[in-house]
């Protein structure tokens, strides 16, 4: 009897803490991709978990299981950058060590490209393109020249340590070496590489640390030398286009930079500075403040709308909104996209 | 493979020489045990039959059989194991062998797959902290204590004891196992050897979208050894004296996540730990008191051969030491002749009858980091923990107050800085035998403990921050024991729901971009959970059967920031749900079969909790059989198979971290008593 009653006792206290499940609803990737923007979120370390989110602005969703959904696999881990060059959209993973090529009007896989030399994962890092080719700096200090129509590394130009970022202006590209996996001794140079001869001419000292790197409307390149972190602290740069020499260094802090018409966007602090390229002076040091982002990790200019485009990471740890600006400065719209976006593509 | 075949030969042909008369009382004290004790409601403890019934790798996996224990496992063989005690913090639970604490400042985690299991005689979680008299204050202090008792370090019954075993199994696992006691009636001596390596390459496959993904694990082998000499001595009729030196190195490969196709992997963790311990305890009537001392170090070296630096590698070695010493009493009364049975026995202590008891100690510590690597500056700590306590014992309850203290002071001989703390933390819990006939024995306790920042959250680099605050939890527990006797059947269940609220947890967020993050006491969590156990046993002439059922609900809420996506959310690596069960038939006392089961519910890798970030619920079956060859005179040979994972299931308790498939383990063990 006691135990009758006591079996009764423990069912009943099941009961109460019996729990529920809840399932996100799946969205369908389109078949052709237009009114919309794809979105690349880099994912977390060690997580295989790099996507891609299709933003529908017709139907105000977000999907971001855009690439599995048409290749049928995951991205991989750590998708660093993606950009679209012709027909086709090249996404850079780092860890992975792949370059994933996708067809850009359908969003269709067309190729896997393994980025390994000897044994070892060369941990691509960034893509740049000029006529046929597709530059890649790898993290194992080399910029790899892929051929755009055979996907076949055709020849690996040495460049510094980390190569990171990079940017063309006229026949050159100029390439950060970051030398950042070997902190607290970092690389402090940019490389310049001649496209045509596909080999470094120079390397231009340019502070410790340099990361984001850009040309502006008239192929002066400005970098961001971001220092150590600490005692040293980020510094942008202005390099001649035409004597590879440092004109300028800044007095104030930067992490990140973008082009926009004769403007440069900078990201400093979870805000964004506006600089006037032309006149080189720092025009609005508050340009874009908006305490509604809570880790501003990233930015994007499309001149042909004119908009401004903020990436909103959330601790890096959380999914992130992408916030849609017009040029001065006005909040337009926002979108919720993946963990740690870093690249869009926009699509009429 | 060679040398583990010498070295059981040896075992074998010394055998003979080892003849002695003693027959084992042992089981027969047990049971007087049992009947003096009033079984605690915090204890979950698992004997030496259970953990050979289970045949496990290491003692993480002994953990999945307790409720409340959420272990973290980075793979299979060799793999960390880490552990988390009811939704709190891993660094929260004291770990205590043979009555020293292993402690390390630097991540504050110990790695529980480097504490080998064969010597394991008993292995007790005590949650919401131990209450044992031998016990070190630490120990007293800590939100839960994980304690083990292995047969080298304690008296045994007769003259001459061996244990051996020879194990070999999948993924190229050879395992081999020695151990030496001698014993009289004033002294023993014992000598433990063990050394185990597998090359665990083992097949996997994960699912890679809609595809699988399949793979074999690499950089994945190991090999490590174990040692120890323990020594005891009785002073007089009152007092034990023991030394012991416990030693382990090992070398493993990181096969680290599985990387989508990515799979260059060539990273290694070398470790070598040396700990000496000493004791002096004293049975005396009027104070009985011990005193120890410990010091271990702890080397680890981490090696990542095709770093992309300038050097081309990364070596970082990092020498982590510590020494303790402390005093700890407890006033009780207890008749002299138990003395000999109850040494070292945890639990024994609390269920003296009818007096107040008084209890308490003090211990202090001193630790440091050295390593090659320029961002840590030689941190050094100094601690002072102290403890007092009573315990008032009635016929069919008892009552415990207990209040801690804790005080730590910091110094970076390289940069100066300096860091002091002082924590006070109350604990009170109260247990009664019988409340109302159908519902059983009830306890209520509340306790308070808190975790001091490590090394790498203070110090590390940029990351680091000098005014973290200890991070506290508070758990709170109601809880019921009930037996029941139906026919020739015994069920006891445990059932217990509890509380918990975390408040300045450290948590590691960004600060001005992805490089710089820093250490902050911004975190908060509650958890509400239920533990629930059921044990059947049932005894036949030959046979014996026995059913245990865990099962754990918790629910571990994220409350740091109301404005969060996250606020509320679950944490990561925290399932809701765990159920483990395992059944056992012993026939004549001689063969034996199990099979246990473990179930999870999903998990998730991150904060957030959307589908993304989903590790999908498992459930994972093993077996194993033995048998026990009769061999003349107080020998015996035990031969066993373990099966692990029946089902080949693909499951993983980390993300990516993918554990083996089916996989087998046959052991040879000699004994003498």
């Amino acid at each position: 009897m006691q135990f009758t009653k006591y079996i009764l006792f423990i069912i009943l206290l099941g009961v109460i803490f019996s729990c529920k499940k809840e399932h996100e609803e799946t969205i369908e990737s389109p078949e052709i991709l237009q009114n919309g923007m794809l979105v690349l979120n880099e994912g977390l370390f060690q997580l295989n978990n790099s996507s891609l989110t299709w933003v529908d602005f017709g139907a105000g969703t977000s999907n971001d299981q855009f690439f599995t959904q048409k290749s049928g696999r995951l991205l991989g881990d750590t998708g660093n950058e993606m950009l679209r060059y012709g027909n086709k959209i090249y996404i850079v993973v780092n860890v992975s060590s792949t370059i994933e090529v996708l067809d850009a009007i359908t969003g269709n896989s067309i190729k896997q490209i393994s980025m390994q030399a000897n044994g070892n994962a060369k941990q691509p890092r960034s893509i740049r393109f000029y006529g046929s080719k597709a530059f890649i700096s790898c993290f194992d200090g080399f910029v790899d020249v892929m051929d755009t129509a055979t996907f076949q590394i055709e020849s690996r130009i040495p460049v510094g340590l980390n190569p990171d970022q990079m940017t063309i202006s006229g026949q050159y590209l100029f390439v950060s070496n970051s030398g950042g996996l070997n902190a607290p001794m970092m690389d402090s140079t940019v490389s310049v590489i001649d496209l045509n001869a596909k080999s470094e001419l120079t390397k231009i000292v340019v502070g410790k640390n340099p990361g984001s790197i850009v040309t502006d409307h008239q192929g002066d390149i400005y970098v961001i030398s971001r220092g150590n972190y600490s005692t040293i602290p980020s510094r942008m740069k202005k390099i001649d286009q035409n004597n590879f020499t440092v004109l300028e260094s800044y007095d104030f802090d930067a992490s990140k930079i973008t082009s926009m018409n004769n403007r440069l966007l900078i990201l400093n602090n979870n805000k964004l500075m506006l600089f006037n390229a032309d006149t080189d002076e720092l025009m609005n040091d508050d340009f874009i403040n908006n305490p509604a982002i809570s880790t501003l990790s990233n930015m994007c200019f499309r001149s042909s709308s004119q908009q401004i485009y903020l990436f909103d990471s959330k601790g890096y740890t959380n999914t992130g909104n992408i916030l849609k600006y017009n040029v001065n400065g006005d909040f337009l719209t926002q979108f919720h996209v993946g963990l740690n976006p870093n690249s869009i593509l926009i699509y009429d | 493979m060679r040398k583990s075949f010498i070295f059981i030969c040896l075992t074998f042909a010394s055998s003979a020489s080892f003849a002695q008369r003693l027959d084992h009382q042992l089981d027969t004290i047990e049971v007087i045990n049992l009947r003096m004790e009033r079984e605690n409601p915090q204890v979950q403890k698992l004997n030496k039959a259970q953990i050979t019934a289970l045949q496990p790798e290491d003692v993480g996996q002994l953990l999945q059989r307790f409720v409340g224990v959420s272990l973290k496992s980075y793979g299979g063989l060799g793999g960390m194991k880490t552990i988390s005690v009811r939704g709190i913090n891993g660094n929260q639970t004291g770990i205590v062998v043979d009555g020293f604490s292993l402690q390390n400042t630097q991540t504050g985690q110990l790695d529980l797959s480097n504490i080998q299991t064969e010597s394991i005689e008993k292995i007790t979680l005590s949650i919401g902290g131990s209450q044992g008299f031998l016990n070190p204050i630490s120990a007293l202090i800590g939100g839960s204590c994980l304690s083990i008792e292995t047969f080298e370090s304690n008296f045994g019954m007769p003259k001459y004891q061996v244990r051996s075993a020879l194990k070999g199994g999948s993924f190229g696992q050879i395992d081999s196992y020695l151990a030496l006691k001698m014993n009289n009636k004033r002294s023993f001596f014992s000598l433990m050897g063990k050394y185990r390596v597998a090359n665990g390459k083992y097949d996997f496959e994960i699912e890679n979208g809609n595809q699988m993904y399949r793979g074999k694990r690499l950089n994945n082998d190991f090999k490590e050894g174990f040692g120890s000499f323990s020594s005891g001595f009785k002073i007089g009729k009152k007092s034990i004296f023991r030394i012991n030196h416990q030693f382990n190195q090992s070398d493993k490969g990181l096969p680290g996540a599985v990387i989508l196709y990515n799979t260059i992997s060539n990273q290694r963790l070398k470790n070598v730990t040396n700990q000496f311990n000493v004791d002096f305890t004293r049975f005396d009537q009027v104070l009985p008191f011990r005193i120890y001392a410990s010091m271990r170090n702890e080397q680890l070296i981490y090696i990542d051969s095709t770093y992309l630096n300038t050097a081309g590698y990364l070596d970082n070695r990092y020498y982590n030491t510590h020494f303790v010493n402390g005093f700890s009493f407890r006033k009780l009364p207890i008749k002299r002749t138990e003395l000999d049975s109850m040494l070292y026995d945890v639990e024994i202590v609390k269920t003296r009858k009818l007096k107040l008891i008084y209890f308490g100690g003090i211990e202090q510590s001193y630790s440091l980091l050295n390593s090659n690597l320029p961002a840590i500056l030689a941190p050094e700590r100094y601690q002072l923990k102290a403890v007092l306590g009573t315990e008032k014992n009635w016929s069919r309850s008892n009552f415990v107050l207990q209040v801690g203290e804790q005080y730590f002071s910091d110094k970076q001989s390289i940069s100066g800085n300096t860091v002091n703390r002082f924590v006070f933390t109350p604990n009170v819990s109260f247990q009664t035998e019988k409340w109302r006939s159908f519902i059983g024995g009830l306890n209520f306790w509340a306790k308070r403990s808190f975790r001091i920042p490590t090394f790498n959250e203070l110090y590390y680099n940029a990351l680091g921050n000098l005014n973290l605050k200890p991070e506290i939890a508070n758990q709170f527990n109601i809880g019921n024991l009930h037996t029941f006797y139906i026919h020739r059947n015994q069920l006891k269940f445990r059932l217990d729901a509890y509380y918990n609220l975390v408040e300045n947890k450290i948590v590691a967020i960004p600060t001005k971009n992805l490089f710089v993050w820093s250490i902050q006491n911004v975190g908060k969590a509650q958890v509400f959970g239920v533990d629930f156990q059921f044990n059947h046993s049932r005894i036949f002439s030959k046979l014996k059967l026995e059913t245990n059922v865990n099962y754990s609900f918790q629910k571990v809420e994220d409350l740091s920031d109301k404005n969060s996506p996250t606020y509320k959310n679950q944490l990561p690596y925290l399932p809701q749900q765990t159920l483990n069960a395992d059944f056992t038939v012993v026939y004549k006392s001689k063969s034996g079969i199990t099979i246990s089961g473990l179930a999870t519910s999903s998990r998730y890798a991150l904060n957030e909790n959307i589908d993304a970030n989903k590790i999908n619920g498992f459930y994972v079956f093993d077996a194993s059989i033995y048998h026990t060859f009769k061999l003349p005179r107080v020998q015996s040979l035990r031969l066993s198979l373990n099966v692990k994972n029946l089902l080949n299931q693909s499951y993983a308790f980390v993300r990516y971290f993918v554990m083996p498939g089916t996989n087998f383990l046959i052991s040879l063990n000699y004994a003498i008593h």
